[in-house]
């Protein structure tokens, strides 16, 4: 069942302008700092739905466009003298360079081929790493970068920010043609294909998009730390944000940022350490998946729909 | 004019099996030609292999003179040829209406004069009310009944806007009212676009009905050719369906 439009409106308004309004309640940089996590969180979640949500293929590696941004970023920062606020986005642009790279060769792969090329391609730029460490750095990663900011309530307004234009940015194309067309892929690729539709394409563009916005989240976690390092190519990274995102609910853009902010706040904010956490993230997982099979939000599904085929059916006859 | 479809010496092996071979035939604009033969004489593969989804062994396909084997199935589509699956194939998380918008905005700029300019929404009604699908425009295609999923089939591969039709048993599972239905569509749309039409089909008092031409293939090779009613006296082809007597 669909929830009403105007009152899902009321309530995401709502809910940013409560985001919003944190610092004034909460200015303690412990809060602060757990917030800007799960916003950063969030927008690689968000993006991980993008992708595998609508094209149904399998990312199992998205820390790889969170490392690009984040070693990007680290470059520009040290060898450029780059402003970190404008690295942030030319960062994301390098992410969707890389993307490229790995995603042209194997997006045409079918089955599960795919699923399991992207498992390894994180640990390939990992390697890439360390062979090159002299601009790298290695082990030791790099270091000594500039934060736009040292003020906790200003890099947490920053990430809020990046969060609620990725989510505004990926709501709108996925109820969009391209939405459509991604998942008539994930229902079934041949019969996408025999619409005309050039299915590699269009699972590429939907890849580098989803590059674009992780890449950035890695480099505002750069700047933030002043440090990069190989642990930004992380398994670990690729797991939480797909359990962020089946806990809130797959392809429904919103959902993944519910999963960020749940799975944050109860390990940081209870203090679990992170030995137990890939535990505690699977018991959680199990039993939500338990009571709400499609995600907390899966009923957004139904409304990303009605406003999509509304978008579609309005549009003026002469636009392209 | 060069013929629409002109099929020369197409051949088809896997392994040692010859599932086509050596066909040829070809296929003049505006034409409904019928292709009969008993289960496993290659129609499937005759259309998997004309529409891109499977490479030729040998052996090639022109499309108004142009030599399009060899293609991907998208730009074969986008060539102006759509075809419908023997299995269908729906988007079973998408709506009936969604459906058939995939294939309208993929083929939009297909369309000229007055289509180019209506929008989306009259563009849907019709296709689905060609079909009679209106009533379940907003179901997901996953609820619908097998006869509605072969209308759904129909009303998607029209929704490209081919000039050439194929049309793979279009008509199996469905009750004799639906077949009925769905070839008065299939007349009423042909006549107003000016399609040209393929259909394999088991039914053949349906072919002969709709056919103004046949082919009969008979484990992958032509048996036979010509009108539904020379088809229906042909000693050959009562011989490869029934057996000698």
């Amino acid at each position: 069942m669909a929830l009403r439009m105007s009152r899902l409106l009321v309530a995401g308004i709502a809910l940013a302008l409560a985001l919003l309004l944190i610092p004034a309640v909460y200015p303690d940089s412990f809060t602060l700092t757990i917030l800007t996590f799960a916003n950063i969180f969030a927008v690689v979640a968000v993006s991980w739905d993008f992708f595998t949500g609508f094209t149904g293929r399998f990312n199992f590696g998205q820390a790889l466009f969170f490392g690009a941004g984040a070693y990007a970023l680290g470059f520009m920062n040290l060898n450029l003298g780059a402003n970190p606020l404008l690295a942030v986005p030319l960062a994301g642009a390098v992410a969707v360079v890389i993307g490229v790279a790995f995603g042209f060769p194997t997006l045409r792969l079918k089955g599960p081929y795919f699923a399991l090329a992207t498992l390894i391609f994180p640990l390939i730029a990992g390697d890439l790493t360390f062979s090159l460490s002299s601009v790298f750095g290695g082990e030791h990663g790099l270091y000594g970068l500039t934060s736009f900011s040292d003020s906790f309530v200003v890099q947490y307004y920053g990430s809020l920010l990046l969060m609620l234009a990725t989510v505004l940015v990926l709501l709108y194309l996925t109820s969009s043609r391209l939405g459509l067309a991604l998942e008539s892929i994930r229902d079934d690729e041949k019969a996408a294909s025999a619409t005309g539709m050039n299915v590699t394409k269009y699972k590429l563009t939907a890849y580098m998009i989803s590059a674009f916005f992780t890449g950035m989240a890695g480099a505002y976690q750069a700047q933030l730390f002043k440090f990069v390092g190989p642990d930004t190519f992380s398994s670990t990274i690729s797991f939480e944000i797909i359990a962020m995102t089946i806990v809130g609910g797959i392809a429904t853009i919103v959902g993944p940022v519910l999963g960020a902010y749940l799975l944050i706040i109860v390990l940081d904010g209870l203090g679990i350490s992170s030995d137990v956490s890939v535990l505690t993230y699977g018991i959680l997982l199990m039993i939500i998946v338990l009571v709400f099979p499609g995600g907390l939000l899966g009923r957004l599904k139904t409304n990303l729909r009605g406003m999509r085929i509304r978008r579609l059916l309005e549009e003026k006859p002469d636009a392209t | 004019m060069p013929p629409e479809i002109m099929v020369e010496n197409l051949t088809k092996r896997y392994g040692g099996l010859v599932a086509l071979d050596n066909l040829s035939f070809q296929v003049d604009h505006g034409e409904t030609l019928g292709i009969i033969g008993p289960n496993g004489a290659g129609k499937t593969t005759l259309f998997d292999l004309i529409t891109g989804f499977q490479r030729a062994t040998s052996g090639r396909v022109l499309l108004n003179g142009r030599d399009i084997s060899g293609r991907s199935p998208h730009r074969i589509v986008q060539s102006g040829m759509s075809r419908t699956f023997q299995i269908a194939r729906p988007f079973k998380d998408l709506t009936v209406l969604e459906s058939v918008l995939v294939g309208l905005i993929q083929g939009k700029g297909r369309r000229k004069g007055d289509r180019a300019r209506a929008g989306l929404a009259k563009e849907a009604t019709e296709l689905l009310q060609l079909v009679n699908l209106t009533h379940s425009s907003l179901s997901l295609t996953r609820n619908l009944s097998q006869g509605e999923l072969k209308k759904l089939e129909l009303a998607r591969a029209l929704s490209t806007y081919p000039d050439v039709l194929l049309a793979d048993e279009v008509f199996s599972g469905l009750s004799a009212q639906e077949t009925n239905e769905l070839s008065d569509a299939i007349v009423r749309v042909k006549a107003s676009r000016n399609l040209t039409l393929l259909m394999v089909e088991h039914k053949v008092s349906k072919v002969v009905q709709l056919a103004n031409r046949m082919l009969v293939l008979d484990y992958g090779k032509l048996l036979s050719q010509g009108t539904p009613q020379e088809i229906l006296r042909d000693q050959k082809v009562l011989e490869a369906y029934l057996g000698k007597g």
